[in-house]
């Protein structure tokens, strides 16, 4: 590689990336199945499905970039992200790293439970390519970060969830690493150890001139802490931008059109299976009657009908219903548990819940629906942006989506039935 | 770019520190990444050795209990039941002997083989080089056999047939080829089982026929002459043999067979290798 060629300064350089799988059904793991398999494709000739996580992904990320990777699940931020890390290998196209590569691991990941804290923090960063002198000279210095010292001489077992993912972001965020990859790491912590990394993240940077690439679905954190985002969706890059106009286009749900139609949620990608999962939803304005109508005005009675059907038994399941205006800032928010109203399933069931709010009271423009099913113990399934409705201006309003409407996200007046 | 860092680790990279391409067809062995990560060799070797026995009443007395009690039962039924020749040691010193060596080859492979698919979260969300987790079972096989050889040469030494040094010398130098056999299979395995978990079924079953198929409950020989050299040719066998008169300075040992053994566990050990960065592509989407 001749260095005069490039700007100096590059940390990653993507090119034509793409990640096929063999389809998960598809895949032997016993050694009859893969005689089997083989001879089936043999006699009919044909290629294994193959699924694309991710195609044709071509970026370069300067060093002390942020860079935000946005997407619904299954977009491919996790598989650009392995890639990058080393580890999986991709199907079609390169990646040239200047830099030693750091990863954020996901909570647990590094940790055995019968080490102890201490013991712990030399295993994790034995993982991330730190060396043992490295760790022994900012041991102090992670411990501090983490809060954990009380507990360094405990199995980390013995850890709640809360206190492994401090330690483990302490760990990572004291490597040496030109560039770090960070992966969704901060969904577990309190808010003032969320607040205390993306600090930590935006300080390493400004300091070091570090390069991070940060997956996280807190599209506040990533508007905030990105210098640059790239919105994924169906395995390919569809915008790169500045990170508050990719969150802005993420909200936005620029990959789907409103409507107040049925609309099926079974083809996108999970990330894990799960008992039961929502499988179609369908948001319209109804009458006091519940007859439908056409449009979603300001003040009407707003019917979001979500069908949840289980492989397995589901008890006292609760769905959540949230809403985000085109700026990505949450505009409502409801969870059927408020009004008691509880999901409880049969293996094989499928049920409608219907979730009624009554006069609504959001500006005009475009929102898009997020949902979660969630029992106490398990989250079931968590879709972002499935659907885009619009609100249009009342009749004889005298603006049209007047941009000095307050954004402020507030409770709604709603009931909930299960069907 | 002003913090202080060990030399060219946080400079400006101007050529790639490493280049990710779809048409590679194998993991390239990069023996200078290697050594970078030789930290994380020694912090899993540590981990393997200090989790053994944590939360176990004898801890650490395991590692010599068990070939104690293995030895015992061989020495019952070969060297009591059977009248099997035991070139002039005590049998059970004999058996024990032996042992040692079997332990450190088994031990190995075993590891080996299920350190990819009992760390399939590291391996499917941590870049390492993969090598490290199968590599790394050789240290505790290696402390097992160090402890238990003290403790065969300290009885040697109170009955006063301490062996000589020079045979002592040969210890290392076959524990090293047993374990480069070990690793090699174990390699072979690690990749396999990711694969196949039939051979999470197979390997035990083939591993004890191994230990009936190589001298450790008897002495070469009793293997009849004519069948010898096909003996012989289980590679295990004359390093174990020879182990074992090492060890116990008395025997004959098979110099041409141990050679032969020798050049086919460091090709073992190659081809071995070879496999597993072959393999290594796949393993996070398969595992």
């Amino acid at each position: 590689m001749r260095t005069s060629s490039r700007r100096a300064g590059h940390a990653l350089s993507v090119r034509g990336i793409g990640k096929a799988y063999n389809v998960a059904n598809r895949q032997a793991t016993t050694l009859a199945e893969s005689v089997s398999d083989w001879v089936g494709r043999a006699r009919t000739g044909r290629k294994r499905d193959q699924f694309w996580a991710l195609q044709d992904v071509t970026c370069d990320i300067e060093q002390g970039e942020i860079l935000g990777l946005v997407g619904r699940n299954g977009a491919g931020k996790s598989t650009l992200l392995k890639i990058i890390a080393g580890v999986t290998a991709p199907t079609t196209g390169a990646v040239d790293v200047y830099g030693r590569i750091g990863s954020m691991l996901e909570v647990g990941t590094g940790f055995h439970p019968e080490l102890t804290g201490r013991e712990n923090v030399f295993l994790n960063g034995a993982f991330i390519g730190m060396r043992r002198a490295e760790i022994r000279s900012r041991f102090d210095e992670i411990v501090e970060f983490s809060g954990v010292s009380d507990f360094l001489d405990v199995p980390i077992k013995r850890f709640s969830s809360g206190m492994q993912v401090r330690l483990a972001f302490a760990v990572a965020a004291h490597l040496d690493a030109d560039i770090l990859l960070v992966d969704e790491v901060l969904a577990v912590g309190d808010q003032a150890f969320q607040d205390k990394c993306l600090g930590k993240m935006k300080e390493v940077r400004q300091k070091e001139g570090r390069t991070v690439l940060f997956v996280s679905h807190n599209l506040a954190a990533v508007a905030n802490l990105c210098t640059r985002g790239l919105l994924l969706s169906g395995g390919r890059v569809i915008a790169d931008a500045s990170a508050s106009e990719i969150t802005r286009l993420y909200s936005a749900g620029v990959a789907i059109a409103a409507t107040t139609d049925e609309v099926d949620l079974t083809p996108l990608p999970r990330s894990k299976p799960a008992a039961a999962r929502c499988t179609s939803i369908r948001v319209n304005a109804v009458a006091e009657d519940g007859t439908p109508l056409d449009g979603i005005t300001r003040g009407c009675t707003l019917e979001v009908a979500v069908t949840v059907q289980a492989t397995d038994a589901v008890n006292r399941a609760l769905l959540g219903v949230e809403a985000m205006d085109e700026r990505g800032r949450p505009a409502f928010g409801v969870s059927t548990d408020t009004v008691d109203a509880w999901i409880d399933l049969a293996a094989g069931d499928r049920r409608t819940v219907v979730v009624r709010l009554r006069n609504l009271q959001i500006r005009p423009g475009l929102y898009t629906v997020g949902l979660t099913l969630t029992t106490v113990t398990d989250m079931l399934d968590e879709l972002d942006a499935v659907v885009r409705f619009e609100v249009t201006p009342e009749p004889g309003a005298g603006y049209e989506r007047w941009p000095g409407w307050p954004a402020a996200a507030y409770a709604p007046r709603f009931s909930a039935s299960v069907g | 770019m002003t913090q202080p860092a060990p030399a060219g680790e946080s400079e400006l990279h101007l050529v790639p520190l490493r280049r990710i391409r779809s048409d590679a067809r194998r993991t390239p062995l990069d023996l200078p990444e290697l050594w970078r990560y030789r930290d994380l060799w020694l912090t899993l070797a540590l981990r393997d050795v200090k989790l053994r026995y944590r939360q176990t009443a004898l801890g650490i007395a395991w590692v010599v209990l068990l070939p104690l009690i293995a030895s015992g039962v061989f020495t019952l039924v070969f060297g009591v039941v059977a009248h099997l020749p035991s070139e002039g040691n005590p049998y059970f010193l004999f058996v024990f002997a032996g042992f040692l060596g079997w332990t450190a080859f088994q031990n190995t492979l075993q590891r080996c083989s299920i350190s990819l698919i009992g760390n399939t979260t590291l391996v499917t969300k941590v870049y390492f080089p993969r090598i490290m987790l199968p590599a790394s079972s050789v240290l505790a096989s290696v402390l097992d056999f160090a402890i238990g050889a003290v403790i065969l040469l300290a009885v040697l030494a109170v009955r006063g047939s301490f062996p000589p040094l020079t045979s002592l010398l040969l210890v290392p130098l076959l524990l090293f080829l047993l374990q480069c056999l070990a690793l090699g299979m174990g390699l072979f395995a690690a990749s396999l089982t990711v694969r196949f978990r039939d051979v999470t079924y197979i390997l035990p079953f083939l591993i004890q026929l191994l230990l009936y198929a190589s001298p450790v409950a008897y002495g070469v020989a009793v293997v009849p002459d004519r069948l010898r050299r096909f003996y012989l040719l289980n590679p295990v066998a004359p390093l174990l043999d020879a182990m074992r008169a090492a060890l116990l300075g008395k025997g004959d040992v098979h110099w041409k067979a141990v050679g032969v053994s020798g050049v086919v566990s460091l090709a073992v050990l190659a081809a071995g290798t070879l496999y597993f960065l072959y393999q290594d592509r796949l393993n996070a989407d398969v595992i």
